[in-house]
């Protein structure tokens, strides 16, 4: 029982750091129309901006918060930049073009990661205030890891909230049903696209910079985030944000839960689910089907 | 005998002047070696360094007065890390830079690449780094020869530490390719010879690129071994154990043999207070260890060029290839292809860790394996392996 509620929180909390990367992408996708390859790099971005940002603030006194405020300003003010000056150029071309301009992000941030810092394996220590493990009633468990499952839960509110609650919400909202409508009612398109495509980045930057302790930052993480990403945004339907929510902690306790009851099958049951949903429901669980 | 009776013998003896004299410059030719590192790529924080090494060594014997008197040209290539790129850098080394031997590979999948091309071209290829049994029986040939311990030897010898910590009941955890697969071949073959009532209860195999192994960590500790063997190796041994630290794990599990090189010293000084103390792991040597003339010399010249007193352990792999290839070509006193073969076969040679012995059924190394208890120490500000040891690899390199 201990182990299962263990499995359990190590699936929930993974899920939960997942859903902070896989919400970016998925409202990116959801406004703009844009399939980000470069969201696992702007994750892994974060990371090796707050390993620098800790390497000189050290982590007593508050320092790791600093740095992982640092990563989302970094991601959002790149992201900024990239989408006024490259970006938005292409929304009017065809699909293919966004998708080769992403990817062509993903090998240049990364080469540059690769020069600045280099190919070792580098990793932050866990901030002093949530080392050790704590008696959570059935079992002990790291204290870090039940952060990130608070934040993860606190972003999922937070941005319900945003969406629902708030006039930028509305907007956002407007924005992915037709932003044609929107401009001739006179709002800013262009600049929707902006604060969501910041967004987005900052989250996966605060992603990657939660995620540095708990993981690790080495070359090619960018690549395995991205992929884990897709999956959950095509199990809970491109664009939805509770589809991302629901795919990714599906993806969280399949891969502990999985482990836990048939070892030897629990890589291969996260892909069994994906084939599963695209041969039964291609637009995936909490995705609108194209055309209906 | 007329004048033109005698054209085709003195055109015959010109031939033959110019066939010596061609033969006498090649004398005085260096001998070109070929090195296939990753140099760029996810592998090259430790390609760079075992091509450290090979540069090292080159320009040692070179100081010394080369190899059968000939100065030694080595040529590096980019093998990145992938089988493909190692094929085609192993190919241009031989075709553009016209080397008589390679040296160098990286990971399994290079180092079988690298061994198909030489196979091929019918030049010698000795293994600096990839362990895979897979390269030395149901893909062996004559041309390839390994400096490198295989994975049996790297196995066994950690069976043998296993044993000696008296652990019958035993988890594992290895990454989920041929790397991984073949070092717990090598585990289990070993440990049933030593122990025959030892029994390994759980197996969990994370896959290479995974780098949360929480799940794989909490079935370890809902496991009721004693001991756990992993193979967690280079660098991935550094998320690995401060996820397992965040957990417990190194404190529930009496004993951890860690293989995969975990006790560099560039993994331990990483990790810092993370290196979780009392586990056995191994390394490829130690800066400290072992001390003999041959290794300070190495340690010595290494502290130079890195400029740092506590240098990385991964330069040796490219420095004891060719230790390995300059003797064989010493021994036969020719570069020819065969002649060099039938040196290396059987030969032993001095390296900067000792004696090492080429056997001549799978020119394979007596390679064997330095394993150490991490202790903290009161001298350094980063943990040691305390005691340090070498196992030989004769009675496990099968």
């Amino acid at each position: 029982m201990m182990y299962a509620t263990i499995q359990f929180l190590n699936g929930l909390s993974y899920g939960l750091s997942l859903f902070l990367v896989a919400a970016g992408l998925s409202i990116i996708f959801g406004v703009l129309r844009v399939l980000n390859f470069a969201h696992g790099t702007f994750y892994m971005l974060g990371g090796y901006v707050a390993y620098e940002a800790v390497s000189r603030l050290g982590l007593a006194n508050g320092g790791f918060w600093v740095a992982v405020a640092v990563s989302g300003l970094v991601l959002a003010a790149l992201a900024a930049v990239i989408e006024r000056l490259m970006l938005r150029k292409l929304y009017e071309r065809d699909e293919i073009y966004q998708l080769l301009f992403t990817f062509a992000l993903v090998l240049l941030i990364s080469d540059v990661i690769r020069g600045l810092w280099g190919t070792q394996v580098l990793s932050i220590s866990f901030p002093p205030e949530l080392r050790g493990a704590q008696d959570v009633g059935l079992a002990f468990y790291p204290r870090y890891r039940l952060f990130l499952c608070l934040v993860g839960g606190a972003v999922a509110i937070g941005i319900w909230f945003v969406f629902q609650r708030t006039r930028w919400g509305r907007i956002i909202r407007a924005a992915t049903q037709d932003r044609e409508i929107l401009g001739a009612l006179g709002v800013n398109v262009p600049r929707v696209y902006l604060v969501v495509f910041s967004a987005g980045a900052a989250l996966a930057g605060i992603g990657g910079a939660l995620a540095a302790p708990a993981l690790a930052l080495k070359p090619g993480m960018d690549a395995e985030i991205i992929v884990e990403c897709f999956i959950v945004v095509i199990i809970g339907g491109l664009g939805s944000l509770w589809g991302a929510f629901i795919g990714a902690l599906l993806i969280g306790q399949l891969r502990s839960i999985g482990l836990y009851f048939v070892p030897e099958w629990e890589i291969v049951l996260v892909y069994l689910l994906m084939v599963a949903v695209l041969v039964f429901r291609p637009w995936g669980l909490l995705g609108k089907r194209e055309g209906a | 005998m007329n004048l033109k009776a005698r054209l085709p013998l003195l055109g015959m003896t010109a031939i033959a002047l110019v066939m010596a004299s061609g033969v006498q410059a090649q004398d005085d030719e260096p001998i070109r070696i070929g090195a296939a590192y990753p140099l760029t790529g996810p592998a090259a924080t430790n390609g760079v360094l075992a091509a450290l090494g090979h540069d090292m060594i080159i320009d040692k014997i070179n100081a010394e007065g080369g190899i059968l008197g000939r100065r030694v040209e080595s040529f590096t290539r980019d093998s990145k890390g992938t089988p493909a790129d190692a094929t085609a850098a192993a190919r241009d080394l031989i075709t553009l830079d016209n080397v008589d031997f390679i040296v160098g590979g990286f990971t399994s999948g290079e180092g079988l690449a690298i061994s198909e091309v030489a196979l091929q071209e019918e030049v010698i290829y000795i293994a600096a780094i990839p362990k895979t049994i897979q390269m030395s029986e149901d893909n062996f040939h004559k041309y390839m020869f390994r400096a490198a311990a295989n994975t049996n030897t790297e196995g066994g010898s950690a069976a043998i530490i296993m044993n000696e910590l008296g652990v019958k009941r035993i988890c594992a955890m290895l990454l989920d390719y041929s790397y991984g697969h073949d070092l717990m071949k090598g585990f289990k073959k070993h440990l049933e010879r030593l122990d025959p009532e030892a029994e390994i209860v759980t197996e969990v195999w994370p896959a290479l690129n995974v780098s949360d192994y929480t799940p794989y960590i909490t079935e370890v500790m809902n496991s009721d071994c004693t001991g756990v063997f992993s193979g967690i190796w280079g660098g991935l041994f550094i998320p690995f154990a401060k996820q397992a630290n965040s957990f417990g794990l190194f404190d529930q599990k009496e004993h951890f043999v860690a293989a995969g090189e975990a006790g560099s010293q560039e993994i331990i000084e990483e990790l810092g207070d993370d290196m979780p103390t009392g586990i056995w792991t191994n390394s490829y040597e130690v800066w400290y260890f072992p001390d003999i003339e041959a290794h300070n010399e190495y340690v010595e010249e290494l502290r130079t060029r890195l400029d740092n007193p506590y240098p990385p352990s991964w330069p040796i792999t490219g420095y004891m290839a060719v230790q390995a290839l300059a003797a064989g070509i010493e021994a036969a006193g020719t570069t020819d292809t065969e002649a060099v073969i039938a040196a290396l076969e059987g030969l032993t040679y001095e390296s900067a860790i000792g004696p090492q012995t080429i056997r001549a059924s799978d020119h394979q190394a007596n390679r064997g394996q330095f394993w150490g208890q991490v202790a903290e120490s009161d001298e350094y500000d980063f943990k040691i392996l305390d005691p340090v040891r070498y196992i030989e690899a004769d009675d496990i390199m099968d």
